[in-house]
């Protein structure tokens, strides 16, 4: 399997498409999104972007 | 030689900037990176920081171009342009989950995430990232509030001349919703009124010798019942009371997104809720 160029993105892409299915389901009413739960998860795909491009720098 | 600030282009997540500031001060740029994200917290100052730490300072691999000549331009260019699809995105979303697009919002958030992996192993999708980002917050700010704004926008005032002519339930989407019943002649007996706003103010004018009582949910704002404010974020109002025999009552529910609920007195109440018994 092809290794990514950039890791970043590919963490930020799949982080965005699960936060993109809670979204769906809310619209579904499956779930019910909470103001509580929004900071923590845009930390987490600001966080995880982050930490994945770190690690993965050229330096 | 002495040293010179550059942005770096080896260590960088968007332009280099904190990678540039962590090697010249000698510290990890996460520690850069990190500050810059608090720093939005606070007026966004963060990136007001990093853009014009774009614009001004270098690139280490174009070491000529200063806060002049083309390079200013083209970073100018593309700073203007990821900043603008952002807001589109922040707003889009916002606006497109509140118009009842929640569902085509969502797909859109999964389509880009998705493209944002194919990106990673063809590589150039990373400028896509902080929209991205912004287009799924704006959309779940939105979901949260369970906002709802199909009811219309602007301004609805609602003057019943009677109890008769009350309505049970009063709707707008975005704007100023009024229910002036200051001349309304109520009569004995307890009137429910259900007020459901997506954004702005909801006001209510009660005539006087009306005892009143009022239950809200409001995502985010504040509730004003006569002497008394609260507010915050899912913060939810209850303020019940019981009328003296003979005295009519009215029962104010109010579901509210973003904005205010305001019960204000009518003339000759000075600022209580002075006809409930227990007001």
């Amino acid at each position: 399997m092809a290794r990514p160029r950039d890791v970043a993105a590919l963490v930020a892409g799949v982080l965005i498409a699960a936060f993109g299915l809670l979204l769906l389901l809310d619209a579904g009413g499956s779930l019910h999104l909470h103001f509580a739960a929004l900071a923590p998860i845009a930390a987490l795909i600001g966080g995880a972007t982050l930490l994945a491009a770190g690690l993965t720098r050229h330096d | 030689m002495s040293k010179r600030l550059t942005r770096s282009s080896s260590d960088r997540v968007i332009a280099g900037v904190a990678g540039g500031f962590g090697r010249y001060l000698g510290i990890d740029p996460v520690v850069i990176r990190l500050l810059l994200i608090v720093l939005i917290f606070f007026g966004g100052a963060g990136l007001i920081v990093y853009g014009a730490a774009w614009l001004i300072v270098p690139s280490d691999d174009h070491q000529g171009e200063g806060f002049d000549g083309r390079g200013v331009a083209r970073r100018t260019g593309i700073a203007l342009g990821v900043v603008a699809l952002t807001l589109v995105a922040l707003v889009g979303g916002f606006w497109g989950f509140a118009f009842g697009g929640g569902t085509a919002v969502a797909i859109a958030v999964i389509v880009i995430g998705a493209a944002l992996v194919l990106g990673a192993f063809t590589g150039g999708a990373r400028w896509l990232i902080v929209p991205a980002i912004a287009l799924a917050m704006g959309a779940g700010v939105a979901a949260a509030a369970d906002l709802d704004v199909r009811g219309g926008v602007g301004e609805r005032i609602y003057r019943p001349a009677s109890a008769a002519s009350l309505r049970s339930d009063y709707k707008l989407g975005a704007g100023h919703l009024l229910l002036d019943l200051r001349n309304t002649n109520l009569g004995p007996g307890n009137h429910r009124v259900h007020l459901k706003l997506g954004v702005g103010q909801a006001e209510v004018l009660v005539p006087p010798n009306v005892c009143v009582s009022s239950t809200a949910h409001i995502s985010g704002g504040e509730t004003q019942v006569f002497d008394r404010t609260t507010g915050g974020t899912n913060h939810d109002w209850q303020d019940i009371h019981r009328a003296p025999a003979g005295t009519p009552q009215l029962t104010v529910d109010a579901d509210i997104g973003f904005g205010q609920l305001r019960i204000e007195p009518g003339v000759g109440v000075q600022g209580v809720n002075g006809a409930c018994a227990n007001g």
